[in-house]
């Protein structure tokens, strides 16, 4: 693949791509339930865009899961559409959703059913 | 392609041509701007000890809704899922904001390190912090050029036609995924 077409050199200027506009974006659908008690999960759903190998680099660099078990919780993500990578308390929970949200990893968190 | 390198010193390097390095720092900014942080907040001191949690006097310190943009709506998604919308509008009242500024401090990185190459092309190199912090700017700039471009399992570049107004984006995305993926296996 190449950036410019060879009779047109680059001579510098890229134009913007990103700040146009819009598509809805699909909401997983789950219900809470009402058991106080439940151990709750983040929930990792499946995405387009990242990578197998980079989803797999979260797992193991923020839970601090083996090789083994990150790739096999990608390719759940991967191959059935969501994986449970973490259970905890609500507040846990929460820290895991927000972590995976800041690399990029589409995450909700939910009680335990 | 330009393409990270490990050193035996653990040292990761890219040789970026000039319309590489002008195409990264173009979408770093775009991000940047997308996220729209105030400046002010900007402080990294203050983002690492989460001191930007703190709120405004009155108690607010964020959005409750979902950003209207489609790529925000992808980079800063709701933590719970649809049916739960009044948890999900308090975590997000109460993070989102740190989440842009981390996200922000992050591509405003990528910007720094592109700095002395913009316009001429040349190497970048990164230590193990910069690295890290390159995979995570990478990513929100992947997901904000596949959600612009409607990427999909079963949509991809191969499915345009030749004069296809989205193929220079789909070739930059092509570009961007190329680096994060020689990025992250480079970080092993």
């Amino acid at each position: 693949m190449s950036w410019v077409p060879p009779e047109r050199p680059y001579t510098g200027g890229v134009p913007a791509i990103l700040l146009t506009a819009p598509v809805e974006l699909e909401r997983p659908e789950t219900d809470l339930g009402t058991d106080l008690s439940a151990p709750w999960v983040t929930i990792v759903w499946n995405d387009p865009v990242n990578l197998m190998s980079y989803v797999t680099y979260v797992f193991r660099t923020h839970f601090g899961y083996s090789e083994a078990k990150a790739e096999a919780l990608m390719m759940d993500v991967h191959s059935k559409g969501r994986a449970a990578v973490s259970t905890g308390s609500r507040e846990q929970m929460e820290r895991d959703v927000e972590a995976m949200h800041e690399y990029g990893l589409w995450a909700t968190l939910q009680k335990d059913d | 392609m330009a393409t990270f390198r490990r050193s035996r010193s653990g040292v990761l390097s890219l040789d970026l041509k000039p319309v590489e390095a002008d195409v990264l720092a173009s979408l770093a900014r775009e991000v940047i701007e997308l996220l729209d942080v105030p400046v002010r907040t900007l402080d990294p001191l203050a983002v690492e000890l989460g001191l930007t949690d703190l709120g405004d006097a009155d108690g607010t310190v964020g959005p409750t809704a979902p950003p209207d943009d489609e790529v925000l709506r992808r980079l800063l998604p709701d933590a719970y899922a649809a049916t739960e919308g009044e948890a999900a509008s308090e975590f997000r009242r109460l993070t989102e904001r740190s989440l842009r500024e981390r996200k922000a401090a992050a591509a405003r990185t990528v910007l720094d390190t592109l700095e002395p190459v913009a316009g001429q092309g040349g190497r970048v190199q990164l230590d193990g912090d910069g690295a890290r912090t390159w995979l995570t700017a990478l990513n929100d700039i992947r997901l904000a050029l596949g959600t612009r471009l409607g990427v999909s399992e079963d949509r991809d570049a191969d499915d345009l036609a030749a004069d296809d107004p989205d193929r220079y984006a789909w070739a930059v995305y092509d570009f961007t995924t190329h680096l994060q993926e020689t990025l992250v296996r480079s970080l092993g």
